[in-house]
């Protein structure tokens, strides 16, 4: 259904541009005050990363769901991707209790028997999801440092919404997207020095000269546009596959048996200071041996050798995966047109 | 109608597009094209909504993966676009548990827990996908007549779902007719203008309240689906693995040599040879000893190898050893440490004989380059030490002031310890065994026989673990709890009673004992229950056929004997020993016999455990009917005892260990008993026997040692009297009852013959010799621990499918139930063509 836009005498204008009125009068009006007004791109720091993932998860736990129940004309996609995150959450303690709650109510032989199985398959939860997010570095980070792409950078996305009833007046919010969430459509504006006083195209300048292609080119966002498209597709490519992999390894560890000496003294009774260090160090520890048990292994064969095959398998993702973003298929290339033409040779030109 | 911006912008701004036109196209006017506008028309599209029916499904697979073998490649190469790249993320997805799965079942050793790991994995994804399509998509379905979960193709090809974003919901895909549909299925007023519109509003708002449902709850339905989904397949799959596992154990054994060719494994041959191309020609000291004992003994059974070790030293270490000119200086250095502490060094240089004194010795001895005999040993020492003494008595001889005590140094360079003896320890340098040809071909031998045997006694294990072992998925385990089972609906126990039970052995005895009565006291049930039982015995028999038991004894016996001859020949005594003991014919104390034994006493465990509730149902039937029941009928005990004897019968059977036996019943008893009353037993009408007597004065728990009648007229109730006559039958016609009389004969003169020093005649009919480990097979579980042990693993079952089936159906219905609160959207006022208006 279309609603009447009877907001005119509000003064909204549909453009980021010109919003900053209109923000100065909900501030006054509301009290609502947003951070950005207009598309912003954000540095990719530990604190905004921080911030940023703070802001999704608390709007996933709260805002995102209570829009989406009611139908909210402006539930949309990228509320949808963040509330993705809450099986997840909500999936992980529920594992834990399908093994862990009906435990108390058995006796003490069968609660020995169940409880590190269900202790191990929620840890093995939580490490899946640990070893995701955190492998993904493993060529995020090289890919970075040898060509400069940053496949991560945030920005903020003012967002101008439909108005929900009749006098809403709280039409504005923020997404915190990626410039390169998209490789058929970057964010190019947010890479883009625009009133500052500094090169415009200095971030694509900077590229150029790690790639090899040279300086002062004359359009080199046009120049490396292509390759960084390559580039930002084969570090996703090798992020999707290689990151479930780790995520595997991440379980297999899980599994290891030295855990059941920390399922033990487990607490998270953090008041208890000497329990809660107790509880700290037998982590760390449990966590080094579990990781040399899955490294050694046990018996014979395959069966010895699965977790270092694994473990293998994850660490030779990665690594072809940056291989492979460093074989960039559409460098220039370095000979001039002069040396490709071989003299001896009869040309034919058309 | 929608507004025509270009129309408006052109109505508005009176756009002029110029003269020149005009000029070279007098006939053409911008205006009557833009009014007309045909000719700004996109490319038809070719998009479509998938046919998500199930008959649709394998061709949309095949072709989905097809696509994501594209998109990987194209990921690559760097040309994959961002739905490529979406499905690359499905990929690894589906990578990521395939390769936890497969780490999980190499882990695992057994072919059952190594299926569980990918059923777990299995249900987690099924959980995954049904929970949106049977508690979204379909009540959506029914209650909206909508489908949450459309795909669509886009023009290029692209499947993707058309719920997702809400902001970009293709409805051109959808036809009018179709439309119509889902509004009328929703009763949206047929007459309203718009209806089109009003309804894809209305369906925008239930895609939106749906995938929000879907993420609300997906993280609690999918861990407890999963698990539901676990529990109620895991019966059906392990039937159908131990079915096939059982069949290929049998066939292992059934063609055993060329299992045995298959179990062979020639790394302790290469490894063999790998060492007497390092080691041949070397003298073969202790080192040389200790490393070809390490790799005979790698992984062989502990108490073959020591066999294997003492036979080793003994066949390559000769305790000979050789004397040459190396020994000279390091016999000089053995007494230059040895005196050390005592003495300056220039003394030592005095005192202690040069390497040519020495050198001297052995030429003067003839001892060099060959093995010396102990005698030559001794002089040997003897003419080391006068030498050194010589030296002193010249030293003191000249240096006379301060004279060194010879006994002093004779104590420092002499002791029994070899090691600590620089003489007889600087002899012992060089073994006189060398590893020649013939030492090596020995070893070589050595090497095959223990493959050999290494490949027998694989199968064997193999077969036996399989068959009996302790282990969760042995067939043996798996039907122990397929018998256990049954037997609680078999002896007709209330669930609720039975679970109550689970707290206390007491109360299950106390339950066991009223079932009993129960059936005892009833002809027809017991007949019923009797019968039934013994058929799920004589299932144990056919799964495990005492012709399988007698087959493995007969390759054990003869692959043990084989070996042990081989051992024999290479003249391995000890090791032929350990493999079939001393005695070859008892084969008491060797491996062999710990294989033959593991396996029947596994089996006894389990068949006795069977027999005895057999048994002790008998025993109440023969207490009931006062059939068969010795004592209770005997004429001359007084009604007293008979009581006595009655009600231990009844405790007993349920809850006795061996140790009870073996103490001759320490039980409750009256000590002044009345012993005029000779009347007889009565049972009242619900079978539970009347005591005249009993619990009428405080029982105490004594001991009448010279009372060795009540324990043998005990056993004889229990176990000695014949059985009742409606057990021979029914446990005749389901071959069992030889077995069963054997069985109670056993426990007679087993359980009952065993010696106690306290009370030495209570005897039942024999006094007989047992081990600790047949009478405690023969006295099998107590019935009390048994059903015990049933009940709390059925609570623990049943607890969780209550718990966790609870949730899932309380979600379910919430899931649902939220369903006929979506899709609310508010029918405007609107007049209708024919001008009326709604209300």
């Amino acid at each position: 259904m279309i609603l009447p836009i009877n907001s005119a005498k509000n003064n909204i204008y549909f453009s980021a541009e010109n919003n900053k009125k209109s923000q100065e009068k909900n501030t006054e009006e509301k009290g609502k005050q947003l951070p950005y007004s207009k598309d912003t791109p954000l540095k990719n720091n530990f604190a905004t990363r921080t911030r940023i993932a703070f802001d999704k998860f608390t709007n996933a736990l709260t805002l995102y769901p209570a829009k989406g129940i009611k139908g909210s004309r402006n539930s949309n996609f990228y509320e949808f991707l963040t509330m993705g995150s809450v099986p997840y959450i909500i999936g992980s303690l529920m594992l834990m209790s399908v093994f862990n709650s009906a435990n108390k109510h058995f006796d003490v032989f069968s609660k020995t028997k169940a409880g590190p199985i269900g202790n191990k398959m929620a840890l093995g939860v939580l490490f899946y999801g640990i070893a995701k997010h955190i492998s993904k570095s493993f060529v995020n980070t090289p890919v970075k440092a040898l060509t400069g792409v940053d496949v991560n950078i945030p920005y903020a996305k003012f967002v101008n919404e439909h108005p929900e009833y009749v006098d809403d007046t709280d039409l504005t919010s923020i997404e915190y997207h990626k410039v390169y969430e998209s490789v058929d459509f970057p964010y190019w504006n947010m890479l883009i020095n625009e009133n500052n006083g500094k090169p415009r195209n200095e971030y694509f300048d900077k590229i150029a000269k790690k790639l090899g292609m040279g300086t002062n080119l004359n359009d080199s966002d046009q120049e490396v546009k292509p390759l960084i498209k390559e580039i930002v597709t084969k570090t996703r490519t090798a992020t999707n596959l290689s990151s479930y992999l780790w995520a595997a390894t991440g379980v297999a560890l899980a599994f290891q048996d030295p855990w059941e000496d920390f399922f033990k003294v487990m607490t998270l009774k953090f008041w208890d200071k000497k329990k809660f260090f107790k509880a700290a160090e037998t982590f760390k520890d449990s966590l080094v041996d579990s990781a040399k048990a899955l490294y050694h292994g046990e018996g014979k064969g395959l069966q010895k050798h699965a977790g270092k095959i694994l473990l293998g398998a994850a660490v030779a993702s990665s690594l072809l995966g940056v291989i492979n973003v460093m074989n960039i298929s559409g460098k220039p290339s370095k000979l001039s047109a002069g040396d490709v033409i071989d003299k001896k040779e009869k040309y034919v030109v058309n | 109608m929608n507004t025509n911006l270009i129309h408006n912008y052109i109505r508005n701004n009176n756009v002029s597009m110029g003269n020149s036109q005009n000029q070279n196209h007098p006939a053409f006017s911008v205006q009557d094209k833009l009014y007309n506008r045909n000719f700004i028309k996109p490319l038809p599209p070719t998009a479509k909504l998938v046919d998500g029916g199930i008959l649709n499904a394998p061709a949309e697979l095949a072709k989905d993966w097809v696509y994501e073998a594209k998109s990987l490649k194209a990921g690559i190469q760097g040309k994959a676009n961002d739905h490529q790249l979406g499905k690359l993320n499905d990929v690894g997805m589906k990578l990521g548990g395939l390769a936890i799965a497969c780490y999980l079942a190499a882990k695992k050793s057994t072919p059952l827990t190594k299926a569980m790991e990918f059923i777990g994995l299995g249900s987690f994804l099924a959980a995954m996908s049904l929970w949106p399509k049977i508690a979204i998509q379909l009540p959506a379905k029914l209650i909206h007549g909508i489908n949450t979960r459309q795909s669509y193709e886009d023009s290029f090809g692209r499947k993707k779902p058309f719920s997702l974003d809400p902001q970009f919901l293709p409805f051109d895909l959808y036809s009018d007719k179709k439309i119509d549909k889902i509004g009328n299925w929703q009763r949206v007023p047929k007459d309203m203008p718009n209806r089109r519109d009003f309804i894809q509003e209305k369906m925008r708002k239930e895609f939106v309240q749906n995938n929000t449902l879907w993420m609300l709850t997906a993280g609690f339905a999918t861990p407890v689906l999963s698990g539901l989904i676990c529990n109620f397949a895991t019966p059906y799959i392990e039937r159908g693995l131990e079915k096939y596992d059982n069949k290929m154990n049998e066939k292992m054994l059934e063609k055993f040599p060329d299992s045995v060719a298959a179990a062979r494994n020639n790394s302790l041959n290469h490894k063999i040879e790998t060492f007497i191309q390092f080691n041949k020609d070397k003298p073969i000291n202790k080192n040389f000893v200790d490393e070809l004992t390490k790799l005979f003994t790698d992984g062989v059974q502990p108490v073959l190898a020591d066999g294997i070790k003492e036979d080793l030293a003994s066949l390559l270490d000769n305790k000979k050893f050789v004397i040459d000119n190396s020994l000279t200086e390091h016999i000089n250095k053995n007494l230059t440490l040895a005196l050390a502490e005592n003495f300056d060094d220039e003394i030592i240089q005095h005192i202690v004989p040069t390497t040519d004194q020495i050198s001297d010795v052995f030429t003067k001895g003839n001892y060099l380059d060959r093995a010396y005999t102990a005698e030559e040993h001794r002089s040997i020492i003897t003419d080391l030490r006068n030498l050194l003494l010589k030296n002193v008595d010249a030293y003191n001889a000249v240096e006379g002031n301060t004279p060194i005590n010879r006994e002093f140094i004779e104590d420092l360079i002499s002791n029994v310890d070899i090691e600590a003896d620089p003489i007889k320890k600087g002899l012992k340098k060089v073994p006189a065994r060398i590893f020649d040809v013939n030492t090596q071909a020995t070893v070589k031998s050595i090497a095959e026989a223990i493959t050999n045997f290494n490949a027998k006694e694989k199968v064997l294990h193999k077969y036996a673990y399989k068959k009996v072992a302790h282990a969760a998925d042995s067939t043996l385990a798996i039907e122990y709890n397929r018998m256990t089972k049954q037997l609680v609906p078999i002896l007709g126990i209330s669930p609720e009673d039975f679970e109550k039970a689970r707290y206390d052995r007491e109360l299950m005895n106390k339950l066991l004992r009223k079932t009993f009565i129960r059936i005892a006291s009833n002809k027809d049930e017991y007949g019923r229950v009797m019968g039934e039982l013994a058929d799920v015995v004589s299932g144990l028999d056919t799964n495990i056929k005492d012709s399988d038991i007698s087959s493995y004894k007969k390759h054990l016996s003869n692959s043990f004997n084989d070996s042990a001859s081989d051992f024999d020949k290479l003249n391995m005594k000890k090791t032929a020993q350990r493999l079939v003991g001393m005695n070859r014919a008892s084969g008491n104390g060797s491996y062999k016999k710990v294989m033959e034994e593991f396996v029947s006493d596994r089996l006894s465990g389990v068949k006795y455990a069977m027999y005895r509730l057999i048994s002790t149902l008998d025993m109440f039937r023969r207490i009931e009917t006062l059939e068969n029941a010795s004592v209770l009928t005997d004429a001359g005990v007084p009604r007293a005892i008979k009581e006595q004897h009655l009600e231990m019968a009844m405790r007993e059977a349920i809850q006795a260990h061996s140790s009870d036996y073996a103490v001759k019943f320490y039980d409750p008893r009256d000590p002044h008993p009345n012993l005029d009353d000779f009347s007889n037993i009565e049972i009242s009408a619900d079978g539970t026997p009347k005591y005249e007597y009993l619990g009428k004065e405080k029982l105490k728990k004594v001991d009448i040692p010279q009372d060795y009648k009540y324990f043998q007229k005990s056993m004889q109730l229990m176990h000695g009297d014949a059985m009742h006559s409606e057990s021979v039958t029914i446990l005749k016609s389901k071959n069992l009852l030889d077995k069963l009389n054997e069985y109670r004969k056993n426990i007679v003169e087993i359980l009952g013959g065993e010696f106690y020093f306290i009370k030495p005649e209570h005897i039942a009919t024999i006094q007989k010799e047992s081990t600790s480990e047949q009478r405690f097979l023969l006295s099998g579980i107590a019935l009390d621990e048994l059903f015990t042990k049933l009940s709390k693993a059925t609570h623990n079952t049943n607890k969780w499918l209550k718990m966790f089936g609870g949730f899932a159906a309380g979600l379910f219905a919430i899931t649902v139930g939220s369903q006929f609160f979506f899709g609310r959207v508010k029918v405007p006022e609107y007049t209708n063509n024919k001008g009326q208006k709604n209300a």
